[in-house]
């Protein structure tokens, strides 16, 4: 349904230039739900502007369904339904008016505009709020309105750049669960996101960093591809200086342990063995553990793993 | 297609406090202003309140000069004899008067000036006039020296007749010569530019009319795609089948909705309070005006665009274009004052901005119903520097190709 082919994008200013794609290649066959996972500046925004055909690639090609992006693009554009990260909805028109705007764009027919606009309120809870412009309504529903207008006329694939950003995680599940219902429909949904816990929820996660996708497949695959059969031991130590020295003394041993806040996480592949090990060392230290959790590694820990660069942190 | 975007874009607008303020409140409260400040109805001048002190003995004087000034023409003049026995020339009662009752003028009559209107003396009138400010006083004092003035004259005329009675037409002419060696003839010729009230609204309306034609059209080119980015609307527009020239032709529309809502409704309250603004449908140069206004509307817009093309940061090229067009419209004449008006460079520029010439030909045709055959050398210069302007922009844009530029560079 979509391939990119060897693209690459430079952004250049007077001073620097920027490789924000750098050839990129990825296939999506089938209908699916496909995150691209990672941090601000990752280069995720540029390539999906590249493949809605909104920004020309410097090299490289977009092919949707077939058909070449930059070679027809009015032919591949109908094609594709894109909702920017800011919504793309005009403010100052009311949710019907921005339904039968982005009808127009398609040259949708007014009779069929009105019944697709219907059946797309429907879908997306929207009933109550037709009537408001947009400018008016919470984060979450300025969302919903974005992803009907990019679905008025009715393509087989969808990209959403960060759809999840800015909203409460209520919303954010229930814009998921949306997504997870069109792809039932028959549609590839491509979204960009820098939230782990919104990708764990995707049929395929790939993996931007600078530019370049370092990983791609099911969350579970490359969960296991990164770490194997392994757990996450949690380690809680309050006090900064003694959780400073646990984690040094592990680092030392040739362990995998991270702080992230008051914790300490161990990658483990013997669970039993290595959470003794630990109580014994920090006993020996003089370190008091307030608690210890068990947990399957999350995209996250994969992600700070294959870059060294935890998720959230800008590049 | 690109109607029904347009329509829609010019409903959102419609919804933007600025642009309601700035394109349709604004040109209003400024005919309105120049309607009821500079040239209120009834032909102008003020009102003043007048007081004649009469000391006694004067009554009839006293009458006649509250007459004559009741019955001037420049100025609205509410006039109230006081009886008072004070001592001539009462400057206490007079300054009560200005201090205290809010009287602008106050003549006080000596005793028996009655006397002078049978010839018998010389009145000796003291006039008092509010001094608020040096203007102020002069104003009130050429008003209150125009009603002696006229008094005096009727004296003079009465006088005079006595004169021919009892000297003799020959004598009497002499008499008359001596004194008074000139007689001057004024004859009034209305000239074809009328700058009566109705004709001043007139060209009021028509420079509230360029004033919403250029500044939307040169705002609008120079932010081509720029108000785009709120909600990041642009990219989403990219992303269809629409192409970038199809969203300059549905900005290029939307801006032609917005400045002919913002002329209509100027041109229908200018109406409404007394402009004189002649429009005949069958009449084919009323047409060749609207269609000037028209052109001028593009070629602000093309201006716009060039802005936008030199200047990088969208928001500069906005502040650019809002500055180029407020000098445009101010001192070349589009809003106020007609450019016969104008001195120095601002003539010249004036006489070469098609933007001028069109609202100059625009008021000339729908103010002062100027006939064709007067306007050619204007209509021509106008066609030849809009011809330029577009020309130019076509080149700049090379035929379309820059567009792109322009609009990644909204984006980044």
């Amino acid at each position: 349904m979509l391939r990119i082919l060897d693209v690459v994008k430079t952004w250049r200013t007077r001073s620097a230039s920027i490789r924000a794609v750098d050839h990129v290649t990825l296939e999506l066959e089938k209908p699916s739900l496909f995150a691209l996972l990672g941090p601000n500046g990752a280069g995720k925004t540029t390539l999906l502007n590249i493949v809605a055909g909104i920004v020309p690639p410097d090299q490289g090609r977009v092919e949707i369904m077939g058909i070449d992006m930059w070679r027809e693009p009015e032919k591949a554009k109908r094609l594709i339904g894109f909702s920017p990260q800011e919504g793309g909805v005009f403010m100052d028109l009311t949710v019907w008016e921005n339904l039968m705007y982005a009808a127009t764009m398609h040259r949708i027919p007014s009779s069929d505009a009105r019944k697709r606009a219907k059946e797309l309120i429907e879908f997306l809870g929207l009933e109550e709020h037709v009537k408001k412009l947009a400018k008016k309504l919470s984060g979450g529903l300025r969302k919903r309105l974005s992803v009907a207008m990019s679905l008025m006329h009715d393509p087989p694939i969808l990209i959403l750049d960060e759809p999840t950003t800015g909203l409460d995680p209520r919303a954010r599940i229930e814009l998921v669960d949306l997504l997870r219902k069109l792809v039932s429909r028959g549609k590839l949904v491509v979204m960009s996101t820098h939230i782990t816990e919104d990708a764990e929820r995707s049929d395929v996660v790939g993996f931007m960093f600078r530019g370049r996708i370092v990983e791609m497949g099911s969350p579970d695959q490359v969960k296991e591809r990164t770490f194997g059969k392994v757990r996450v031991i949690e380690i809680e130590v309050l006090e900064d200086n003694a959780r400073e020295k646990l984690a040094k003394v592990l680092r030392d041993q040739g362990r995998d342990a991270r702080i992230g806040g008051t914790t300490i996480e161990l990658v483990s592949s013997n669970v039993r063995e290595d959470l003794d090990r630990v109580l014994e060392l920090a006993e020996r230290m003089g370190v008091r553990i307030l608690e210890t959790r068990i947990r399957e590694p999350r995209l996250s820990d994969v992600f700070l793993k294959l870059t060294g660069v935890k998720l959230g942190e800008e590049q | 297609m690109i109607l029904r975007a347009a329509l829609y874009e010019f409903r959102a607008l419609l919804r933007h406090p600025d642009v309601l303020f700035w394109i349709i409140a604004w040109p209003i409260i400024w005919v309105l202003i120049t309607a009821y400040v500079f040239v209120p109805p009834g032909g102008g001048g003020f009102s003043l309140d007048l007081a004649i002190v009469d000391t006694g003995g004067s009554r009839q004087f006293a009458t006649m000069l509250a007459e004559i000034y009741e019955n001037l023409s420049n100025a609205s003049i509410n006039v109230e004899i006081i009886n008072a026995s004070c001592e001539y020339p009462c400057k206490d009662l007079a300054e009560r008067l200005v201090k205290e009752k809010d009287f602008e003028v106050v003549i006080v009559l000596p005793r028996n000036a009655d006397e002078a209107l049978i010839g018998r003396s010389i009145v000796d009138v003291k006039i008092f006039v509010k001094a608020s400010s040096s203007s102020e006083a002069y104003m009130y004092q050429g008003t209150a020296m125009q009603g002696i003035g006229m008094l005096i004259g009727k004296f003079v005329q009465r006088n005079i007749a006595s004169l021919f009675k009892e000297l003799g037409y020959e004598k009497a002419m002499k008499v008359l010569a001596s004194i008074s060696p000139v007689k001057p003839s004024i004859e009034e010729i209305r000239p074809s530019k009328g700058w009566d009230r109705a004709s001043v609204l007139g060209l009021t309306v028509m420079g509230s009319v360029g004033y919403v034609a250029i500044l939307n059209s040169m705002v609008t080119g120079a932010g081509i795609f720029a108000y785009r980015t709120q909600g990041e609307v642009l990219r989403r527009l990219l992303s269809t089948p629409l192409r970038l020239r199809h969203l300059l032709v549905i900005d290029l529309a939307t801006n032609f909705m917005i400045v002919a809502m913002g002329s209509a409704i100027t041109v229908a309250v200018g109406i409404g309070i007394g402009a004189r603004i002649l429009f005949d449908p069958v009449n084919a140069s009323h047409w060749l005006a609207i269609a000037v206004i028209v052109v001028a509307t593009l070629v602000a817009y093309c201006i716009g665009l060039l802005i936008a093309l030199g200047v990088k940061d969208p928001r500069a090229a906005s502040g650019i274009s809002v500055m180029v067009s407020l000098i445009l419209i101010f001192t070349t004449g589009v809003w106020w004052p007609p450019k016969e008006m104008l001195r120095g460079f601002m003539r010249t520029l004036a006489d070469w901005s098609p933007l001028s010439l069109a609202f100059d030909i625009a008021k000339q045709i729908l103010v002062w119903n100027r006939s064709l055959d007067v306007l050619m050398p204007e209509l021509t210069r106008f066609a030849i520097t809009s011809l330029i302007i577009v020309a130019i922009v076509v080149l700049a844009y090379g035929g379309g190709k820059r567009l792109e530029k322009v609009a990644y560079r909204v984006l980044s």
